[in-house]
């Protein structure tokens, strides 16, 4: 695919996304999540909460815990719509190794 | 003491140029001038929550050697003998660094960041430490009150936030309790004081300034830059701390310099096509004014589409994974929870779970975007919008509440930290509760002295910038 036409397939899709963001805060609210897509993020949170308080439960309250997993819904939110930005096996990160390090 | 007081307020407002000038000349001597700062600074800085350590007894030993050397012909430049101010996030040798936050109120760093060592060298005498929202806002602050110092307060209304993160320099610039600061920009920190406070705040092209020995929140979007009250001053402070710098290896050979732009180009300039919607009317008509003048020496281009992307989920990602390995120690020692603002002591955690794969998909969408607005840039010299949506928020209100709907258009701000793009604020007029207002220029990574040379000329037909707030 050329880069021209990669860039309007990135356009046409990520475009798309963009409104999709809005609903970030909304979810981050605590709002009622659509079947399916939601249930998976409720599971992955789930999961990621286990972390938090095995990790950090001793540190935080019952209500910043609450506060924690509504951040996390946003972040698994967020992900997920950028994971639905096409992208070839040839594009990289915006990250560079460098061997001669200071 | 004496001599503090044959230094007016007005002096104190002068431009870096002319201090520099009269101090060149030998009408001025940096010693009175740095007195005369510094007891603004212990006066008005604690109540504007913009001070952190005032450095005195350095300070006037920096002002007498300058004036020793400048007395015996060693002139270094237009900043010799300038006092300022930098953000207490950068490392000073034997002077507290906090970071603004509580569980950092006693850090001390045995070295200077590379920013102090060169406006060092440019002989520019250092001030004070000042303040900042903790942490530069990382973990999620909604609220002004977010530093161990208090809440920045802009001066030309102190029941209203400076801005953050970078709420010390803001707020000590348009008081004029420093020449000029040092800000910092993760995405939006420098923009935003500057409009708050009604201040000129430069954010560079990353890569431009080194940051070694400043506090890391986002290695990928970090960057330092000047906060003054003219753009010309911007210029001077930037030539001054650009460069490249082994111990920060983000940092590239670009030379800049800068001589005061000369107006005789007429600049490209972009409006963003709904840049004014969702503001508020003082907003909207401070930046339709901005434009007439503008439209005088700048071929005007409306309606210029900007890229309808998920800047804020990139950058949101990015942010979060990244402080939450930087302030990994901080997080699993439970001592966030002395940070000052509710929401910043739980709110790193969740960063601390966002998986690699999906930190690295934020890392390849960003070149694709970096790409794509490279695109659009390239036909413009600059492209402008509001600075921000509203003028500053009340002191005692959560963000969110202070002006619902007020959330403005493009997300130039993320969008253009993400692309490592150079932006300049500069104040175009006033709003509700005599509060200021700002528009901002973006432009192609490296041009800024293309946005100076335009927010110079912008200046000089305008005097926003020389208003001074009511002490």
């Amino acid at each position: 695919m050329s880069a021209r036409k990669d860039r309007r397939a990135f356009h046409k899709t990520i475009g798309l996304l963009a409104a999709g963001s809005l609903a970030v805060p909304a979810l981050e609210a605590g709002a009622v999540q659509p079947s399916g897509e939601g249930d998976s993020r409720k599971v992955a949170a789930g999961a990621l909460m286990d972390i938090i308080r095995s990790r950090y439960g001793k540190f935080l309250s019952e209500e910043q815990l609450k506060r924690v997993r509504q951040k996390i819904l946003g972040n698994l939110s967020m992900a997920e719509s950028l994971r639905r930005v096409p992208l070839q096996n040839s594009n990289e990160p915006a990250l560079v190794f460098r061997a001669d390090l200071p | 003491m004496a001599q503090d007081q044959s230094i007016s307020e007005e002096t104190l407002y002068l431009p870096v140029r002319e201090l520099g000038n009269r101090i060149r000349t030998r009408k001025l001597s940096p010693i009175p001038l740095t007195e005369a700062y510094l007891t603004r600074l212990e006066k008005l800085g604690p109540k504007l929550g913009a001070l952190i350590t005032l450095m005195r007894e350095s300070a006037m030993k920096e002002a007498r050697a300058a004036d020793q050397e400048i007395r015996a012909g060693r002139y270094r430049g237009p900043l010799h003998g300038i006092p300022y101010g930098v953000k207490d996030l950068v490392a000073t040798r034997g002077v507290p660094t906090t970071w603004g936050a509580e569980p950092f109120r006693k850090q001390v760093f045995n070295y200077d960041g590379t920013v102090v060592q060169k406006l060092r060298a440019a002989g520019a005498v250092l001030l004070a430490k000042l303040a900042m929202v903790e942490l530069a806002g990382g973990f999620g602050y909604n609220h002004a009150d977010a530093s161990f110092t208090g809440p920045g307060r802009t001066p030309w209304n102190t029941n209203f936030w400076s801005g953050g993160s970078s709420t010390g320099p803001g707020a000590a610039t348009a008081a004029g309790l420093v020449a000029f600061s040092i800000g910092s920009e993760t995405s939006g920190s420098i923009i935003t004081p500057a409009a708050f406070c009604g201040v000129s705040g430069l954010r560079p092209t990353y890569g431009r300034v080194s940051r070694h020995g400043a506090m890391a929140l986002s290695w990928t979007l970090d960057k330092l830059g000047p906060m003054c009250r003219s753009a010309d001053d911007c210029g001077l402070v930037l030539a001054a701390i650009a460069g490249r710098d082994p111990l920060d290896a983000s940092t590239v050979d670009r030379t800049f310099t800068y001589p005061e732009p000369a107006n005789k180009k007429k600049y490209g300039i972009g409006i963003i096509r709904d840049a004014t919607r969702n503001v508020q009317p003082s907003v909207r008509q401070n930046f339709e004014q901005s434009l007439k003048v503008l439209g005088k020496f700048c071929q005007i281009t409306e309606d210029v589409a900007y890229p309808d992307l998920a800047f804020g989920p990139v950058v949101s990602t990015l942010i979060n994974a990244e402080a939450a390995s930087a302030f990994r120690d901080l997080l699993d020692s439970g001592r966030a929870s002395q940070l000052r603002a509710a929401n910043d002591r739980w709110g790193g955690y969740a960063g601390a779970t966002i998986l690699a794969v999906d930190y690295l998909q934020a890392m390849r969408v960003r070149t694709e975007m970096k790409k794509s607005l490279d695109e659009l840039y390239a036909k413009y010299d600059a492209l402008v919008a509001p600075s921000r949506s509203t003028v500053s928020y009340p002191i005692d209100v959560e963000f969110e509440k202070a002006y619902p709907g007020k959330n403005g258009g493009p997300a130039v701000i993320p969008a253009g930290n993400i692309a490592g793009q150079p932006a300049i604020s500069v104040p175009n007029g006033f709003g509700p509760n005599n509060l200021p207002t700002g528009i901002q220029f973006t432009g192609k990574v490296w041009s800024e002295a293309r946005l100076l040379a335009i927010t110079h000329a912008y200046q000089q037909a305008t005097d926003w910038h020389t208003r001074r707030p009511k002490m």
